[in-house]
Formats: structure tokens, sequence, C-alpha cells
């Protein structure tokens, strides 16, 4: 069975040490192996509580960013890569072992053009230093491609497979959602099994980014292409129930789920426990 | 069925060429950008004559960063210039014998209320200022269209496009507040794989609505060529009684969402999108 994991945002509207560590105790309640912690701002972020908190539910810690707009890499490289050292400092102050999410790009950035040769290069170069960083923590690294209408740099797993083979690294791996294959596959299973080699996270979210299960992703096709992928790497539940404006606006989220966050979590973990039972995962 | 294509995806191909295309593969119409300058009215009666095409539809142009197209806006200038604008193109639809006028209530790339985020419950508030105001409008714009032969089609677009009314559901919630006879829905397959549970299920809930359709795949290239299930749609239609046209909105993949198929490289795209998308969907149908 695989490891998994919730993102913090189907508790909390936002990320402080309060709210987190009610995340992170929620998620233990329900029974899920780690929290992916939206580390959105390292500079306000206080490891040692959370630390604890972790310790003391007895799980996990990983984490998930999106580059800010000043960040974006392939304009930005040293402050991209600055902000996620920051990231990789917090994260191995708290134990975390994974780092995930939009980290070649800033959301909503756009030059008109598709990405370019050098472009891909600067990100190539940038996330190789980051990733050997990490490694010196424990900790490693994926690369994220989401939707066409949050970045033009990575929207297919494909595109993303070159990058994660150049940087050629054992702790660099690829980060798939089903929430933005859905938007940009064709469909949900050869990416998947022809990612295999480097494939090593996985989000889990509906085409509404609402309750698993009830949307147009083709689960049947997902858990199969990750079963012949020989997929070994965990499954993170990523829904979203808060209101928070800021996250509203960054995803796009004006009509959140009906279901309660409670809801969402114990029946998601028990979608993803099924399915992976049924394929063997 | 009847298909047609919107000749938007096509960016600034000479119109005649497009007509050209859509006959040769077998279309039964064109639906055109809503866009009235852009085009000699008697120029594309005689090109409809000469291939044996209709306009089955226009799609009232409301971009956002144009001035003057939105109709929910707070500010009354900018909301009365829509109003004026739309109805210009009723009047530019119902020359050229259109059926159909699709109508954004909100424009197409505003994804958050108008103002400052900063001011959290005053922005969160003007969201719904602003469905009154988009109501109002499209109220004004079924008193304008009435007795002329057309009707007005909502349609909701995904989220990153627009920030309200994004699902079935909620345009005919939003039919039902404009109650008007001539104000309908259309539903668009690409924007529904994002935002409907159940895409079939939302066209057998609005069979008394729908009255017009917009296909591309899940990736928004030609039917056919995403996970798009049609034939679950098709079941659904026929269901339904669905006796409109398919408009196919088929895009390729570009640096922008909404990148048209441009002359520059992806030229044979044109053909193969105009091709593929009605024989996959005829094929099924």
């Amino acid at each position: 069975m695989p490891l998994f994991g919730a993102n913090a945002f189907i508790w909390i509207d936002d990320w402080t040490t309060e709210k987190g560590n009610f995340a992170i105790a929620e998620a233990a309640k329900v029974g899920f192996d780690f929290v992916e912690i939206p580390l959105m701002r390292p500079w306000d972020f206080e490891p040692g509580p959370h630390k604890q908190a972790f310790a003391e539910a007895g799980i996990e810690a990983t984490a998930s960013v999106i580059l800010p707009e000043n960040s974006h890499m392939p304009q930005y490289p040293k402050k991209g890569k600055e902000f996620l050292v920051n990231v990789l400092e917090n994260l191995e102050a708290v134990g975390g072992t994974k780092l995930c999410g939009c980290i070649a790009f800033a959301g909503g950035i756009f030059t008109g053009q598709g990405p370019t040769r050098a472009e891909r290069q600067i990100v190539i170069d940038t996330l190789g230093e980051v990733a050997l960083d990490a490694k010196k923590r424990g900790i490693s690294i994926g690369l994220e491609c989401v939707n066409r209408y949050e970045t033009y740099m990575y929207n297919a797993l494909e595109d993303a497979r070159e990058t994660v083979k150049a940087v050629n690294l054992d702790n660099f791996d690829l980060h798939g959602d089903t929430y933005h294959m859905n938007i940009e596959e064709e469909n949900f299973y050869d990416p998947l099994v022809n990612c295999a080699d480097v494939l090593g996270y996985m989000h889990m979210s509906e085409s509404h980014r609402g309750r698993i299960g009830s949307g147009t992703v083709d689960w049947e096709q997902v858990f199969h292409g990750l079963a012949d992928a020989n997929y070994s790497g965990p499954l993170v539940l990523e829904s979203f129930s808060g209101n928070n404006v800021d996250l509203m606006a960054a995803i796009r989220l004006w009509r959140p789920p009906k279901e309660s966050p409670d809801l969402l979590a114990r029946e998601g973990l028990k979608f993803l426990r099924e399915w992976s039972e049924k394929v063997e995962l | 069925m009847k298909y047609a294509i919107n000749n938007w995806v096509f960016d600034d191909e000479p119109i005649r060429e497009t007509f050209m295309r859509l006959s040769r593969y077998g279309y039964d119409g064109i639906e055109l950008k809503g866009e009235p300058s852009l085009y000699d009215i008697e120029e594309i009666k005689s090109l409809c004559k000469e291939f044996d095409l209709q306009v089955t539809s226009v799609l009232g142009w409301t971009i956002w960063g144009i001035p003057g197209r939105d109709l929910s806006s707070p500010d009354e200038s900018e909301r009365s210039a829509a109003v004026k604008f739309l109805k210009e193109v009723v009047d530019f639809a119902v020359q050229l014998g259109a059926p159909i006028l699709l109508v954004l209530p909100f424009p197409a790339g505003r994804t958050t209320p108008t103002g400052d985020p900063q001011l959290e419950d005053e922005w969160i508030s003007t969201a719904a200022t602003e469905w009154r105001n988009a109501v109002d409008s499209v109220r004004q714009l079924s008193g304008y269209a009435s007795g002329q032969n057309i009707t007005l089609a909502v349609e909701p677009i995904n989220r990153f496009e627009t920030y309200q009314l994004t699902t079935a559901e909620q345009a005919r919630k939003f039919i039902r507040e404009v109650n008007a006879d001539n104000v309908k829905l259309n539903l668009d397959t690409y924007h529904m794989n994002m935002e409907e549970s159940d895409p079939a299920a939302a066209i057998l809930n609005s069979g008394e609505y729908l009255v017009h359709m917009h296909a591309a795949d899940s990736n928004r290239q030609a039917p056919g060529s995403g996970h798009t299930d049609f034939v679950d749609l098709f079941k659904a239609l026929k269901s339904v009684n669905f006796d409109g046209t398919i408009a196919l909105e088929p895009v390729p993949p570009g640096a922008n969402p909404g990148t048209a198929i441009k002359l520059s490289g992806n030229l044979s795209l044109r053909d193969q999108y105009a091709e593929e998308g009605i024989t996959f969907l005829k094929s099924i149908e």
C-alpha cells in the first residue's frame, strides 16, 4: 500500500501556526500518514510548534509551494532558488522529506510564447542546484505540471519528464496531479505509464477540486496507470474547502464544495485506499 | 444534428477561406465571432449563398480587457456601453438571419470581482452586485431582441475564464431570474469537463433550456482527441430532443489558453481540426 497524505487546505483556509497544527491533528484523526504543508510564506513559518505537533500526531510532513511572482524561475532564477532554499530550511526543521508543487514557475505568469529552450535550461540548472541542497537535508524534490491557465512552462507530464531526466539526480522526480491531467492529457492512463521512470509523487484531486470520485476524472484509468507504472510513491488527497480569498483568487475556487472538510477527508482516504487495494498498488 | 465552427478559432483568416473550409468538410453553418465591425454583411450573405451555409449563431465578443464589454460591471458607464454594444450585435445577428446569439453575462477573462481584494467583505459583496447587474443587462437585451426571431443563449465557462456562472445549474438560475422567453442556454463540452460533476446529467437537467452547444474535447482540441465521453453526451442530447447546432471551438495547445489557431506555424491544424471534429462527432452521433 502507498503512503497516504493530505493537503492541509482540506481543513484550513490559510497556513498559520494555529491553523496548521489544527490540520495536522485532523489529518492524524482521519488516518493519513502525512500532511502536505502549503508552505507559501516561508518567512512567516514557525517550525518549532509544528515539529511538536507532528510528533504528537505521529504523522510525517511534506510541503508544496507556488513560486511568488517576483521569483518566476525562468526570469529570476536567483530569487527562485532563494525562495526554495528558505522553504527547504523550514521543511527540514519540521522533519519533512519532500518538497513539491510549482517549483519551476510562478502561477499566472505568461510571456505570450511557449516555453523556450533557454527557459527550460535555466530551470534545469537552477533546480539541479536546489536538489543538491535538498539532498544534504534528506529531502527529495518533485516537479509538478499544472494546467494552461496557471502556467505555460509545464502542462503535460511528458514535458516535465524531460526536465527531470535532464536534472538527473536521485532525489529529483515528477509530481503528477489528476486535476491538471483532466484538462491537459489525452487520457489518464498513458501519461502515467509513459512517465513511470520518473514519477514520484501524486496529487489525487477531482475535476472540480471537490469530493474525489464525484467528477470527470477517470479513476479507473488513473489507478490502472499507476499500477502498470509500478508506482511506489505516495498518494496525496487534494480537495479544497476553504474560503480564503487569496486561495480563491489563486486557483479560481469560487464554488467551494458543499461537503464538510471531515467528510471530504474521510471519504477521500477511503476512496484512495479501496482503489489502491483493488489494483494492488 | 447540425454542425458549425466558430471562426474565432481561425484568428485573422479571411472569412472566405473559412467558408470554403466548412463547406469542404460538410458543415451546415458557421458561428461568427460577434464583433460586427470585422465584417461586411453583404459579403457574409453572399458567401452563405455561394457555399450553402447558414450563420447558425453569433458569439457576443465580451472579452475582459476590451473597454465597454462588461455586462456585469459596477461602473454604470461601462455596463451601459456593454449593453449598447450587444444591441449592435443583436442587430448584426438579425440581419444575417442567425437564430442564436451567445451571451457571456460576465466577461471572459475576468476571474475575480471588481475592486480591491484587500477590502475583503466589500470585494466579496461585489460579486452579488455584479450578478444582479448581469441579470438586469441580459433582461434589457432580451427586451431589445424580442420579436426579432433570435434567442439569447447564456453560456457558463470555466473558473479560469470567469468567477461566476461556471455551471449549468448556475446558468439555469440566472436564466430564471432574467425571466424572459427568449433567454436560453448554451453548454460547452470543454468547460463542462472542468466544472460539472456529470456533464451528461447537466444536459439532462437542462432540457427545456438548452438551445445550442459548443464542442471541444477535454484538452480543447478537436472532439476525439481527449477523454470527453461524447457517446454519453450524445445520448443525453437525444434524450432531451436537442435540435440545435453544435458549434466546434477547437484550439491547439498554445502559449495562452485562448490562443486561436494562428496563421504562423499551425496552418495545417485548421483543416485537420475541422475535418477530424465533424468526422468523429458524426461517427458516434
